[in-house]
């Protein structure tokens, strides 16, 4: 079980006020910039918006938390980034715009830069991480929204289900062939994809 | 293919990884992230004890009233008992029938 989860059935288990204080703290500090990185990413250039929503996560989180039953490996996580998706969703729609998904891929190239400042990036994974991206560059609608719900947000496919409506096995094949398409994709291209940045270090 | 596959999701798999660094360098915690976490702590934490206190004086009101309902039935047959004793002591003797007189009957 990843650190999240041990976390997640301590705080079920806990029933003093400093302990869970302490708990959600460390909660926070696993994946609060994951949500904060989501939130900035989807609200694209506000983000005194992505601020607003990510405190109102914050809270949802807090206020939830005993309504929380998965026992699957990664599971509240995944809960935490749901809450987050859906306050975004709630957040679009009071603002009637348009939907758009997070985490587009020159975004995430900047985080992917950033992320060599915590753990150096070797070649062979850069090139792995570049054809990741291209890979999500070349996923038409609606397999972007498909790869990056179960790869980058890691949900799985009962979730993903849910809110395509189809069953899972369905989207399990439907993830499949979006990731089969894709790669085509990114193997008939014969020149770089606009805006990459190709880094050797 | 199926090979590919799984080399395609390992390579998506590590990008998600990388995201993840990526994001504690780009958006590390801050303290009033943990204050509103804290606050929001406190406020569950309060409402759960408001809300145990009134159950536990709900259980109490609802003990005194099946105590007092008990009490009042074992005092029940005690009064009819007192009202059946008092009855008896005020009681009229009943009327004897009344005897003719020999020279009157007809």
């Amino acid at each position: 079980m990843s650190p999240l989860d041990d976390l997640a059935r301590e705080l079920q288990q806990a029933d003093t006020l400093p302990d869970r204080m302490r708990i959600l703290d460390e909660i926070v500090h696993h994946v609060g910039p994951a949500l904060r990185g989501y939130l900035n990413g989807a609200c694209r250039g506000q983000p005194e918006e992505a601020e607003d929503l990510y405190m109102e996560t914050l809270r949802a989180l807090v206020l939830g938390w005993p309504k929380f039953r998965s026992k699957a490996e990664g599971g509240f996580r995944r809960w935490c980034l749901k809450i987050a998706r859906n306050k975004f969703v709630d957040w679009l729609r009071e603002k009637q715009r348009t939907p758009v998904d997070p985490m587009e891929p020159d975004e995430l190239e900047q985080v992917v830069d950033a992320s060599a400042q915590v753990a150096w990036i070797s070649p062979g994974d850069r090139l792995d991480l570049e054809y990741a991206i291209n890979l999500l560059r070349a996923a038409k609608p609606p397999c972007d929204k498909y790869l990056r719900r179960h790869y980058l947000e890691d949900q799985d496919y009962a979730a993903m289900a849910e809110e395509f409506g189809v069953p899972a096995e369905t989207m399990q094949k439907r993830t499949s062939r979006c990731v089969e398409r894709a790669r085509a994709l990114v193997n008939r291209r014969s020149k770089p994809w606009p805006n990459t940045k190709t880094k050797t270090k | 293919m199926a090979e590919h596959e799984n080399e395609d999701e390992v390579k998506l798999r590590k990008l998600a990884a990388r995201l993840e660094l990526g994001w504690q360098k780009l958006y590390p915690v801050r303290k009033k992230d943990l204050e509103v976490v804290r606050q929001a702590v406190q406020e569950q934490w309060d409402q759960e004890k408001e809300l145990a206190r009134e159950a536990a004086e709900a259980r109490l009101a609802r003990k005194a009233e099946s105590a007092r309902k008990e009490a009042s039935l074992e005092q029940e047959p005690e009064q009819e008992r007192e009202q059946e004793s008092g009855e008896e002591q005020t009681q009229v003797p009943p009327e004897q029938p009344k005897r003719r007189s020999p020279g009157r009957h007809r």
